[in-house]
């Protein structure tokens, strides 16, 4: 492990389909009413309309490889995290994956032993394929709910070595029709990559901490007592988090929130005395919350805008179903 | 001379305890005023399923049948000939002790009620004393030390019980032709030989919520001194107050103080700990300890689930809601004159670690009072 690693290029990519809070309503596939959502600071979510969303992914990490203009051989890791749990079709993981084209060899036909292995052919595997990452070892992470790309990047600072880069990949689509609120939350697809290094002259990883709460694995079952345990344990994940990285509130310029509503962002700030000016929420509005990519997309976006300045101190906090609470401090 | 006392309130949690302390206070008659619902028991049953009196105790028990909103206390005339006629005191702690409710319907019952017992005791002849049972809480919003000579302030309330316990007493300070004392009571919370609580109250919730892992915050500050006391205590020394004790004038805290009490924190370390001992499972679980959260972020907590309009939380919080601002204004009841007047009190009065576990073990074996043998 390396106490420099840090984030040295991030991209992100969201579907063409933006759909405001009036059409989701109209749909159907909101719980609350758009007049609420909009009260607590939604307005659009992005939605992908079609069939291979391992593209977009692919995408977004085709422009994390490009900014961190390095080859291809140097990335050591590839990981590849979903929020949800795309082994759940009858297909297993192979489920929407486009078979592999251009082999010398024909397509066997299919049998009960090409229906086995069928299961095997691994979207991880494609896309360290497709992006040619020929040095890589390629896994894929997932059940984390909004907590995985976090913890993806820990692990990525925890295996990154001196000229080995590792590319984390994250995102997730929800079916098209299914619903776009999640406890008070609207969500958005999308997908998000970026390359982690050691020596990075940016975004440097200065401390890690999560808490995991199993109990709360059943999700539906537990979800009131879920909502009761959110603000305790955020407040003490992101305490924890300072204390482990020697700083205070006061140290950090901005909190980088997941996308989740503005009125619960306004309690938490007031509970770890941070000052709601210096939580960024401008994409919760425009993006909406995603499973995977909120704090990328937002990192992102706060540096095209002229946000971040070098040396700037940000804090990363998420909640995860399953259940987790994380949180990273970043060092631009 | 044989004491004739006329009791209300006698089925609330300090009620309960207070008559057969009474009884065991000296030789005594009591009337119990109770409503509609109570009557049609005979009285040697009501008295021993209420107040687990013995047979030869219960004989010293009656029950009349009345309400104190109404003038008159909407006794019947018979009933009314008999408790004027015979009373020499009053016990007057029937409240609604609920902090949710209307003002109007508060004031109705805590301020009118007032009224209504002082009308009557103006109607008996051999009348000795009026004991008011009172909250510490009618301070309201104060904060520091709060004495018993203290009444009339501007500090506001956090709720409208608090406001009409204040509302009575200043009625109460303007009645001069009756020898009246009050007696101001902090949080009763259950007893304290066995922990069993008979009247499930705000406090009583807000632990049930910490059990079912709904707890996300309390208002206030770790330190915040939480003064509770246990029922049993209590009833005995406003006994010893009423029957032996009594000058006209006298205003008295009955409260623990703070060297016998627990913080806020310490609090809901006591009630995790205790859960966790009582049940390995529920432990398991690891149920985060609320947030002491500032006076601010718990308001926006509580307005985000109103707006959310999620009915399950929104009826947990209603009555917590209305009492754990109070945790927002620290205060001390000062006990100066009590102690003069009843030195032994600080003796009796054990000190929280003895009692409150009891409490929340026998809130966890009956379920909040669901399962009550």
């Amino acid at each position: 492990m390396s106490a420099s690693a840090g984030l040295t290029s991030l991209a992100y990519q969201l579907p063409d389909n933006r759909i405001s809070l009036q059409t989701l309503e109209r749909e159907g596939v909101l719980t609350s009413d758009a007049a609420f959502l909009r009260d607590i600071g939604f307005e659009n979510c992005y939605r992908y309309d079609g069939t291979a969303f391992d593209e977009v992914r692919l995408e977004s990490a085709r422009s994390a490889l490009s900014g961190a203009a390095i080859d291809g051989t140097a990335v050591r890791w590839l990981f590849r995290y979903s929020g949800l749990d795309d082994d759940t079709t009858a297909g297993g993981f192979a489920a929407g994956v486009p078979v592999a084209t251009g082999s010398a060899v024909p397509r066997p036909e299919s049998n009960a032993e090409t229906e086995v292995l069928e299961r095997f052919r691994y979207p991880v595997a494609r896309m360290q394929e497709q992006l040619g990452l020929t040095a890589a070892a390629a896994v894929s992470l997932g059940q984390q709910g909004c907590g995985g790309l976090l913890s993806a990047l820990h692990m990525a600072r925890r295996l990154a070595t001196d000229g080995e880069a590792v590319l984390c990949v994250a995102g997730d689509a929800l079916p098209v029709h299914s619903g776009r609120e999640v406890i008070y939350n609207v969500m958005t697809d999308a997908a998000a990559s970026v390359v982690i290094e050691v020596g990075a002259r940016r975004n440097r990883i200065v401390h890690f901490h999560q808490q995991s709460m199993p109990y709360y694995w059943d999700t539906p079952l537990h979800t009131q007592e879920l909502l009761a345990s959110y603000f305790p344990l955020a407040q003490r994940v992101i305490e924890k988090t300072l204390d482990g990285a020697g700083l205070v509130a006061d140290d950090i310029r901005w909190v980088v929130p997941h996308n989740v509503n503005l009125r619960s962002w306004r309690i938490l700030s007031e509970l770890i005395g941070i000052p709601e000016a210096r939580v960024w929420t401008d994409n919760i509005a425009r993006v909406g919350h995603t499973v995977s990519c909120d704090h990328i997309i937002n990192l992102c976006d706060m540096e095209s805008q002229g946000a971040l300045e070098k040396g700037d101190r940000l804090l990363l906090f998420t909640f995860g179903f399953g259940a987790n609470w994380s949180c990273m401090i970043l060092e631009h | 001379m044989a004491r004739t006392i006329l009791i209300t309130g006698a089925s609330g949690m300090f009620g309960r305890e207070v008559v057969p302390a009474l009884l065991a206070g000296g030789e005594c008659e009591l009337i119990l005023l109770v409503h509609e619902s109570g009557c049609g028991v005979p009285a040697a049953q009501l008295a021993r399923d209420m107040f687990g009196l013995s047979p030869e105790d219960a004989r010293h028990v009656t029950f009349v049948q009345g309400d104190v909103r109404e003038p008159g206390l909407g006794l019947n005339e018979a009933d009314h000939g008999r408790v004027t006629t015979t009373v020499t005191h009053i016990l007057h702690s029937a409240a609604i002790t609920r902090f949710d409710r209307p003002l109007g319907d508060v004031r109705a019952t805590n301020v009118d009620g007032t009224r209504h017992m002082v009308a009557l005791a103006r109607e008996c002849p051999c009348f000795e004393a009026f004991g008011h049972v009172s909250s510490a809480y009618m301070a309201g919003r104060r904060t520091g030390v709060v004495l018993e000579d203290d009444l009339v302030h501007d500090a506001g309330f956090v709720n409208t019980y608090e406001q009409s316990k204040y509302e009575a007493e200043l009625y109460l300070r303007d009645v001069g032709d009756l020898p009246l004392a009050v007696y101001r009571l902090s949080t009763v919370v259950g007893n304290s030989r066995t922990g069993a609580v008979l009247n499930f109250t705000a406090p009583h919730h807000a632990m049930r919520m910490m059990h079912l892992g709904l707890a996300s915050m309390v208002p206030g500050s770790a330190d915040y001194p939480v003064d509770m006391i246990p029922g049993d205590v209590v009833a005995e020394a406003v006994a010893e107050l009423l029957l032996h004790r009594f000058r006209s004038g006298d205003v008295f805290h009955l409260a623990a103080g703070p060297e016998r009490s627990y913080t806020l924190e310490q609090v809901i370390e006591s009630v995790f700990d205790t859960f966790g001992h009582l049940d390995p499972e529920w432990q398991r679980r690891r149920y985060p300890r609320p947030v002491l959260a500032s006076s601010d972020a718990f308001t926006m907590f509580l307005d985000a689930i109103e707006a959310a309009d999620n009915p399950f939380f929104v009826s947990v919080l209603r009555t917590v809601r209305h009492f754990a601002d109070q945790l927002n204004y620290p205060k001390v009841f000062d006990m100066t004159r009590l102690l003069d007047r009843m030195p032994e009190y600080a003796d009796r009065m054990p000190n929280i670690d003895d009692y409150y576990p009891k409490v929340i073990r026998y809130c966890v074996e009956t379920d909040w009072g669901r399962h009550v043998a």
